[in-house]
């Protein structure tokens, strides 16, 4: 057997593997893969449950991926987390009174930035 | 004058922005649990030294004491050092303590309780962290004040003799 041929059986057998441990098909693994990419691990500051190979992290993925085969809806998920860890635990904060600024000063800043620039323009021309 | 003002003020602004910045980000921190306040979460878990029945949210809702949940595991060596605090905190009249056993092995934990004695009424064994998750764990240990079925406080890390005195002892003696 050709190596590369082996490192595809190797391949197969890995994935076969690790998607028996988590029995999920193609559309729920996508839902997963994205959930983990929200979720923020809770050992390893700044950094995904999809990029961290914690315990903890696995565990989270773990939990997830039962809770989407129980049927549960991606808000669902996300919305038990926060029940236990807060908004915290999700990557992107949440649009609500405390992000208000947070999501839109950027655009006010913007915003003051052209018109400082559009009255220098008229100044000079 | 004013000049001088206009030129100075994107500068002042994003100072004062870094500031506000600074403090929105430190307002979301692990310690304030949304738990705080709600009704525990329900849980049945195996108890660790007496296969008979189940540990849960039972126990505790049914509990008229004031109930400590204190997540612990042998592997986990500031547990090791909390442990003299428990047995103190143990023995506080109104006070029942209980434990959640978190991603340890029987042996080893039960090893753990006959070698530094056991303060807990009851011990969970969460084998696979579920239990820890429910309850918005991050690590151990972790300790929550239960009263009548409601989460009042959370303390992250183990509970040094100075926290107890400064902080537990007066939300005790407010429950009372």
């Amino acid at each position: 057997m050709k190596s590369s041929q082996y490192i595809f059986h190797i391949l197969i057998a890995y994935s076969l593997l690790l998607s028996s441990v988590y029995a999920l098909n193609v559309d729920q693994e996508e839902r997963a893969n994205n959930l983990f990419k929200e979720t923020r691990c809770l050992v390893c500051e700044g950094q995904n449950i999809y990029e961290s190979n914690s315990d903890s992290a696995e565990d989270m993925k773990k939990l997830i991926s039962e809770m989407i085969i129980d049927g549960n809806s991606d808000n669902e998920i996300k919305s038990f987390l926060v029940s236990r860890y807060g908004d915290w635990i999700i990557m992107t904060p949440p649009i609500n009174q405390s992000t208000y600024f947070l999501w839109f000063s950027p655009i006010i800043i913007l915003l003051i930035g052209i018109i400082f620039i559009l009255r220098k323009f008229k100044k000079n021309g | 004058m004013i000049r001088k003002t206009l030129f100075y003020s994107p500068l002042l602004i994003i100072i004062l922005l870094g500031i506000l910045f600074y403090y929105s980000l430190n307002s979301e921190t692990k310690s304030n649990s949304p738990l705080i306040g709600k009704q525990i979460p329900e849980f049945s878990i195996e108890r660790l030294l007496n296969d008979n029945d189940q540990f849960s949210s039972k126990d505790l809702i049914s509990s008229e004491t004031i109930n400590f949940i204190n997540v612990w595991a042998s592997w986990c060596i500031p547990c090791r050092a909390e442990h003299n605090v428990l047995e103190l905190l143990s023995k506080i009249d109104n006070v029942d303590l209980y434990g959640i056993n978190h991603k340890d092995t029987k042996k080893n934990a039960t090893n753990f309780i006959n070698t530094l004695g056991n303060p807990f009424r009851e011990i969970g064994f969460d084998s696979d962290g579920r239990t820890s998750i429910e309850w918005g764990v991050f690590g151990v240990p972790e300790t929550f004040i239960v009263h009548r079925g409601k989460i009042i406080y959370k303390h992250i890390g183990p509970i040094h003799i100075s926290e107890l005195e400064d902080t537990i002892i007066p939300i005790i003696k407010d429950l009372n």
